[in-house]
This record gives structure tokens, sequence and C-alpha cells, in this order.
């Protein structure tokens, strides 16, 4: 307990507290705005960080990160704009709340959601770190060909629209994931002898693109509806309650966050996805899934978060850091002499316990900063909608120009925004889209890698038993989609045969 | 008639750009280019040249991950920038390669080299409950059979590759035979060694360093004629198998061909200082990465012979064009 | 474009042409020696999965054409926007949509040249006015947002924005 004492030192002196402040207030700013992610955030901090201590330095990193990633669900819940390829899974959720006129509510929901998430998560962290690593240390490419492929089917069976548009759309965004040099060989593909597309279309632009833009676009010369927001006493009116009534969810949500998220590279965003749909599965209304129900957005939301603390399981543990950021972090870590390790653990438990405590602050913090966010919030809808619309446009612009310095980022922007509005407008579902091109990569190279180690032979992706494990549970739930659409196909044509 | 011509071009460029240069540089921000992911060993050197290259100069210096197709887009990215100077890169062994492979048209000649600053030997790794003891164990088994050993560290024609290739070749068998399994990266591959997915994994020291400590892989050999200085008693294979062995990553800051040679002549001095400065040294060593340093026309001879190495590495493996 | 399953049929068939052109390109990729898969093999795989599920949901479309049954008994999931009636009757092509995508096209060319001020200003300007927005109060608000965004990008967040001419 010595060393728990010390780490309670370390975190709660002046220094390290105004740092975890100041970092969550700018990873709050980085976070709304759209189309600037959390890994941008997190790389301008490093080399502030060259010049502070260890403690402070990993605090700045890890509470704008959690800020920054959490307050991208404020442009989703607002604007129909996700900050994360994780935020997508439950944003027409949110959005539709704020059509209600509920949008402190879709706020209030998704930051105290993944602030308990978070919590639940360093939970986790403090008490099996270890032993999570270790289980994720089994995970060869095997076993994440199938993750993959099990949460892009989640993605695509509850998508609305049927499952032949949300494969469709699935498939579309694989495609536009292989545009680009190929990982094998770096020959390039589909690139037509553009030297801009064989640096691959990143996913920021086209989320930009296919949800501000073509949200604009279809809401035509009215502008983004202007929505009466009901006036309450607090927009956290109701918060409460919500997550009582699907405290069950929240439980769910996190611990299945704090599992996936320890899995370097796939965790954080596609727990979200396979948590959303579990709850729709399990929802006892999953007609109302996407029109404005808060069940899926406490579930999803916590899981969010949860794999946010636990994807720093095998950064911290292993030295395998499974995103840009945690890899910046990882770098951070290294530079300030705290190799990640076992002996962070056992050596140094003191700097363990100290990240811990900051992961608790960071995610207490969310909720006043949460709170805030959400009350000027309301003021975003007494924006006459010319304005905003041009607002909102400035930013698509800036934002999906920053991500690499060019104009080629606006113009996939542009391309793909317009692509989303045709599809959207015969329900078409634009996540899968994005999660395609964001997993793509690590389909294709988990499967390429997989069939050398196997030379060529299928039945090798179900040898090992974690592997055939969730290959199982992949085809079982394709299985069970056809069964209930061939039942279905049956059952109409049955009942006309009747009427006739 | 090759090198004339570029000659040309170089002064053509120089004309261009000379007016721009006439003020002091750098007069605004500088982008850097990195051509790996955040979080690897490239882009975590890279950080600390561009902070320290904006504490020298006076200007940010703004890192830029290009990532994809091993490291071709980034490079790519570098060559095809303005040589203004207000783009420079890290480049990085991979340049040694492209051309022999055959993957893309790059050379060390498309670029205004500032200076190489790292260098280190790759190395090789076997789970911790794995039966090769030592690197003895581990070559006879290649020499048995070497399409059965499956080693993975980075994609398909890469430095780990090449070294893992040359080792093979090194105990007189034929390299094209060994079995290479391509990742993404170092991190992938120590993952499939983990997990119990391939037999040997070739990546470099700090990458692998998290995992060694936690017992869960054990180094058997350095490839290099040099042991590792935080690693004495992992043996080089020199040593150990008598492999003379010349190949070894490196790191260094390029721009474009055609940089204004006052602007490169400003950059390569702020670098040698860097290098040279204790503060560097600290860094690079808690991160485990040897230091080097080599300016412009040094590290172009660096270039040539290691070119030239990777090159017969390269065809004789049977992965040449 | 048409609406109802028109529509469907044809966006059906243009994802199986788009699958179909995938299958051609990717059969021209270089193989890699002695590999057991080569860079072509999961673009064919995603080229192949597209002429299926284009042509499933070109049947599917067909089936509810021919048949005077709602569109909503046919499982393509629940009636959409319910709630928003307005986005039916619109064309999907409008002034609005093609002033704007127009709008965007020219920012994009003029936008390295001019620089970010001055396009990002114009571009406002007309975003505002076309949707309905006064002379006055769009280009007193552009100039306001051009010049933070600017500012906040280029000092805050290190975004080279293209400075232009000046």
């Amino acid at each position: 307990m010595d060393a728990f004492g010390l780490a309670l030192s370390l975190v709660f002196n002046a220094d390290t507290l105004i740092v975890i402040v100041l970092a969550s207030a700018f990873g709050l700013f980085v976070g709304a705005m759209p189309g600037l992610t959390a890994t941008m955030a997190t790389a301008l901090l490093v080399p502030i960080t060259f010049y502070m201590d260890p403690i402070p330095a990993i605090a700045a990193i890890i509470s704008c990160t959690a800020m920054a990633i959490t307050a991208g669900d404020i442009p989703g819940a607002l604007l129909r704009i996700p900050g994360t390829p994780a935020s997508a899974a439950y944003v027409e959720d949110a959005h539709g709340l704020t059509r209600q006129g509920k949008a402190g509510l879709a706020i209030g929901i998704s930051i105290c959601a993944a602030a308990l998430g978070g919590l639940f998560g360093f939970a986790v962290l403090m008490s099996a770190a270890p032993m999570l690593a270790r289980f994720a240390l089994n995970f060869s490419s095997f076993e994440y060909f199938w993750l993959s492929l099990l949460g892009l089917s989640c993605a695509v069976i509850v998508s609305r629209g049927g499952v032949a548009k949300g494969m469709l759309s699935l498939l579309l965004g694989l495609f536009i994931a292989q545009i680009g040099l190929d990982p094998l060989m770096g020959q390039p593909r589909f690139t037509f002898g553009f030297a801009e597309l064989a640096g691959g279309i990143s996913f920021i632009p086209a989320m930009i693109g296919m949800f501000a833009l073509a949200e604009i676009l279809r809401n035509g010369r009215a502008g983004l509806q202007i929505v009466p927001q009901i006036k309450v006493a607090t927009p956290f009116a109701g918060v409460g309650a919500a997550l009582r009534r699907y405290r069950l969810n929240l439980l769910r949500g996190a611990a299945t966050g704090s599992v996936i998220g320890a899995l370097p590279g796939v965790g954080g965003d596609l727990g979200a996805w396979i948590t959303y749909s579990i709850a729709k599965r399990t929802s006892k209304t999953p007609e109302k899934f996407g029109t404005g129900h808060p069940e899926g957005l406490v579930e999803a939301g916590a899981t969010n978060n949860a794999a946010l603390s636990s994807s720093w399981i095998p950064a911290m543990v292993f030295g395998i850091p499974g995103d840009a950021v945690t890899a910046v972090a990882v770098g951070v870590l290294f530079m300030k002499g705290m190799e990640p390790g076992p002996q962070l653990l056992t050596v140094n438990p003191h700097n363990f316990y100290a990240v811990l405590l900051v992961f608790v602050l960071a995610n207490l913090l969310l909720i006043p900063f949460g709170y805030l966010a959400a009350k000027v919030a309301r003021y975003i809808f007494e924006v006459p909608p010319s304005y905003l619309n041009a607002a909102i446009l400035l930013f698509c612009v800036v934002g999906s120009y920053a991500i690499n310095n060019t104009m080629f980022g606006v113009l996939v922007m542009l391309i793909l925004g317009v692509l989303a509005y045709i599809l959207q407008s015969r329900d078409f579902a634009i996540a899968p889209i994005i999660l395609g091109i964001v997993l793509g990569p690590l389909v294709e190279q988990s499967f390429t890698t997989s069939m050398t180690i196997a030379r060529g032979d299928p039945l090798g992706f179900f040898e090992r038993p974690i592997a055939a494990t969730l290959g199982a549970v992949t085809v079982l739930i394709w299985l069970a989609v056809m069964v209930r659409a061939a039942y279905g196909a049956w059952h109409l044509r049955m009942s006309q045969t009747h009427n006739q | 008639m090759k090198r004339f011509a570029m000659a040309t071009a170089a002064a053509i460029s120089l004309l261009a750009t000379g007016n721009l240069a006439l003020a002091e540089y750098p007069e605004r921000p500088v982008t850097v280019i990195v051509p790996w992911s955040a979080g690897g060993g490239t882009d975590a050197t890279g950080r600390i040249i561009a902070t320290m290259l904006e504490e020298k100069l006076g200007q940010p210096f703004n890192v830029v991950n290009r990532t994809g197709g091993g490291g071709i887009v980034g490079h790519t990215a570098i060559k095809d920038a303005n040589a203004d100077g207000y783009t420079i890169g890290i480049i990085t062994t991979e340049l040694s390669m492209y051309d022999a492979v055959g993957s893309a048209p790059l050379t060390y000649t498309d670029y205004s080299l500032v200076g190489l600053y790292n260098a280190d030997p790759s190395a090789v790794f076997v789970r911790a409950d794995s039966d090769y003891q030592t690197i003895g164990d581990l070559a006879e088994a290649v020499e048995a059979d070497p399409e059965a050993i499956q080693a993975s560290g980075a994609n398909f024609g890469g430095i780990n590759h090449l070294s893992w290739v040359s080792m093979v070749q090194g105990l007189g068998l034929d390299g094209a035979q060994s079995n290479w399994v391509p990742a993404e990266g170092g991190a992938p591959a120590l993952q499939l060694l983990a997990s119990g997915a391939i037999d040997v994994a070739v990546v470099q020291f700090p990458e692998a360093q998290g995992l060694m400590d936690a017992g869960e892989i054990r180094a058997l050999a350095t490839l290099g004629s040099e042991p590792n200085a935080k690693h004495p008693d992992v043996p080089p294979v020199t040593e150990a198998l008598g492999i003379d062995f010349a190949i070894a990553g490196w790191r260094g800051v390029g721009g474009p061909a055609g940089m204004p040679d006052d602007i490169v002549a400003t950059l390569t001095g702020a670098l040698d200082e860097i290098v040279a400065s204790q503060a560097f040294r600290d860094q690079m060593g808690r991160l485990n990465y040897g230091v080097v340093w080599a300016d412009g026309s040094e590290f172009a001879d660096y270039l040539q012979n290691r070119g030239e190495a990777f090159g017969a590495a390269i065809s004789a493996a049977g992965l040449g064009q | 474009m048409r609406t109802g399953p028109a529509a469907d049929i044809v966006i059906g068939v243009a994802f199986a042409a788009l699958g179909a052109a995938i299958i051609v390109a990717a059969s021209r990729f270089r193989a890699i020696p002695g590999m057991a898969v080569g860079s072509g093999l999961f673009p064919t795989m995603t080229g192949g999965a597209m002429i299926l599920f284009g042509l499933v949901m070109v049947i599917g479309a067909a089936r509810v054409a021919r048949r005077p049954v709602p569109e909503k008994a046919a499982g393509t999931g629940q009636t959409p926007d319910a709630d928003d009636p307005s986005e039916r009757k619109r064309r999907l092509f409008d002034g609005y949509a093609i002033a704007l995508i127009v709008a965007l096209l020219v920012l994009i060319a003029a936008m390295p040249v001019t620089g970010f001020l001055v396009s990002g200003f114009v571009f406002a300007v007309f975003a505002v006015r076309l949707g309905g927005g006064r002379w006055a109060g769009a280009i007193v608000f552009s100039a306001i947002a051009t010049f933070c965004i600017y500012f906040v990008f280029m000092h805050g967040l290190r975004v080279p924005l293209p400075p232009g001419p000046f």
C-alpha cells in the first residue's frame, strides 16, 4: 500500500491536477470539432510533454484522449457527425433524441455511460491487467480475422435497410480500403496512376463527407431542422433514470468493452458495434433502435470508454500498442523512462497506480465537462440554419484538409459525401461503409497472414480453439440470418397464395 | 548521362527556388514526413529530431505520418515534395531495397541527404517455451527443412525479411526456400510469435523489450557482427554461426532532391549538433536505439554500400526483378 | 433519379458491375513468387461478394416491383423517415444540392491559389446566401468565421492551411 500512497502524492499535487484539467479542456475542444480526432490531439500534445515530469506527461495524454474520444459524441448527437468510427454505431439514436428536442439527454447519456464504462474499465485494469494481457497474447491473425469478421457482421445485421444493402455498404467500404498500395508487396491497387490515391483513402474525410455533407444535402435549403429543445432545469435531467432503467445494458456493455478493448488493434473500433447489436438482439423493443432510443446508446456508450481504458493493457504490460493513440502514449512512456512491460507493475508499481488514478480522474472529469458542453450545445440550435450550415461546411473542408494537409482530402470528402447522399436516399446504411474503410486493412492483413501460415488451407482457420469458436459464432449468425430470410420469403409466398 | 540530367535538374530547381531561399531559412513551419505509423521506432526518433530541430532553428517542425505500402507512400511523398526545404522527412532502411525488390523506383539519389542518425541490427526471437535453446539449435532445424520454420517480422522484402533470408543463406541454403509470413510491422509479428502462430520473429530489440521482460519470448542472436549494448549476453551471428553480416536497419533525415545547398547545410549543421548532444543520446539510449552520425556525403557513401549489400542479398534470395 | 424499386434495381446492377470491374482489375495484379496468396485475392473476394449481393438486391427489388404488396412486407426493413416527409417530396439533385456541390468544387480548385482566407470567405458568404441568409449577416459572419478557423488551425493546431499570395 506504500506504493499506492506514493501514487496518490504523485497525482494529487497542483502540477498534475492542472495538467489534467488543461489537457481535458483541450481534448474536449478538439474532440467536439467535427473532423478533428483524438489521435491528432494526442500527437499535438507530445512535444509539450517533453518538458513535463513523467506522471503529468502521461496524465496529459490519458485525460486528453479520454475527453477527445468522448467529446466526439457531441457533434454526433447534435449534427449527426460521429467523432469516431465507434460512435457511428449509435449516432442515429443520439441524433434521434436531439430531433425529439432532447439534445441534453443524448449528450448526458453518452457522457455518463462513457464515464461509468471508463470507471469499470479502470476496475478491470486494476485487478486483471496481467491476466487480460496474457489472454490477449493468445490472439494471432486467425483470431483477429474472425473477430473482425464478427464485428463487421454485427454492423451489417443491425443496419436498417436490410441485410443485402448493409452488406453492399460494407463491401463498398472494404473496396475503398483497398485503394492504395497493398499491404503485402506495396504494389498499387485501383490507383489509376494517381500518386494521391496511392496513399489510400483515410476514414476521416470519408466520415465527414458521408455523415456531415450528406446530412446538409439531405436537409436541403431548409437547413438542419431547427428542433425546439425542451427547456429543462438541467441538461442532464432524465439521465439518471435512463441509466438506472438500462443498468444491465450498462454493466454488460462495460464488461464486454473491457475484454474486447484489451485486444490490440480492433477493440476500440469494434466493441461498440458488437454491444450495440447485442443490445438490439436482446431488447424487448428492437424496432425502436435507430430512432432515438436510449437502450443501445447506454450499452454502446459504456463499451466505448471501457474499451478505451483496457486498450492500455497490452500497451502497458507488453509494449504492444493497439492504435495510434496508445502508440504515441507508449512512445511517451519510453521517453520518460517508464518502459512498458511487466516491470511497470512490479518494479515501479507506484507509477502504474498513478496511471490508474489518472484514469479515474479523467473519467470523473468527463461529467462536469460534458455537463458544460450539453448546456452550451443547446444554443447551437438558436443559430439560424443558413449560418450553421455555412459553419459546418467550413469545418468539413478544413477538417478533411487537415488529415494530410492536401486538397485531395476535401475532394474525397465531397465525392463520398455525394455518394452517401445517393445511397442514403435508398436506405443504405452509411456506418458499415465507414467501418469497412477502418477495418478493411486489418481484415485483409489478418486474412493473408493466416492464409500464408496455413499454406492456403482454409481449414487452418478453425484449428486454434479461440479462432474456431469465433469462427463458429460468425458462421452461426449468418446461418440464422439466411434461415430467417428464407423463412420470411416462404411465409410471404404462402400468405400470398393463400390470399389468391 | 543520368548524373548529368540530375545535376541539370538540381540546378534548375535551385534557380527556381533560389529567391525563396534568400530569406533566413526557416521562415515558416517545416513539415517532417514520417513514412511509418505513430508509435514505431521511426516515429519516436523522428519526433525527437523534429522537436530538437524546432529548438535549434526556431520554427515549428510538424511531424506528419504518411503510412502505407511498406513505407513507399511516405518516401514517395518526401521525394515529390517541393524542394524548398519546407518539407523534409525521415528516410529509412527500406529505401535501400525498393528498387532491388522492384516494389518502387526509389533510391537514395532521389533525395537531398541531410544526415544519418541511427543504425541498428535486427535480432532473432523465439517463444520462451520454444525447443530452440540457442541459435545453433535453430540453425540445425532450418538446415533440416527451411520451409518448416515460419518466420515473420514485417512486410515481404523488408529489412527483417532480408536479414532472415541472409541468415538462411549464410547457412549455405537457398534463401528463397525460407518461409516468411508478411505482417504489418514488428508489433503484429511479435503478437503472432507470442500467440504461437509462427516459430521465429525477426525484429529489433526495442520492439521486443516488453515481451522479453515478461518472459514470454527469448532472444537467440543479434543479426550483426557486434553484440547489442543493452544485451551483451545475446551472441551476434558472426560469432555464433560464423556468418558475415552487413545488413542493418538505418534511419536518416532527407528531403526531395534539388533542395538548395544552403538549406541542406543549415539542416545538416543543426542535425550534427543534435546528434552530438547528450540530450539526444540520452533519449535514444532510453529507447535503446543506437546513435551514429554521417553527414550528407558520408551518408551517400553509406547508402551506396548498403544498397549494394542489400541488392546482392535480394537477388540471391530470388526476390529481385 | 427514379424512385421506388426501379432505383434499387439500378443501384444493384451498378454494384454488380463494380464487383465485376474489381475482379477484372484484380486479375492483373502481379503475383508474389512462392506465396500462397497474392495482392489480388482479397479484392477478388470483395468483388465476388459485391456481384452476389448486388444481384440479391436486384432480385428483391424486382419481386417488390412485380407484386402489388406494400414495400414493407418484402422484408426490406422499416419504412424509413416516417418523421421526415419533406425528404420524399424533394428531387435528389435539386438546385440547392447542385449549387452546393459546384461551390465545393470551385473551392477545392481555388483554395491552393487564393489561400484559405479569401476562398473560405467567399464560399461561406455563398453558403449563407444559398441557405437564405441576408447579405450583411453573411459578410460579417463569414469574415469572423473564416478568420477564427484560420487562426485556430494555423496557430493552435498547426495545420498549415494554404496561406495564398499574401
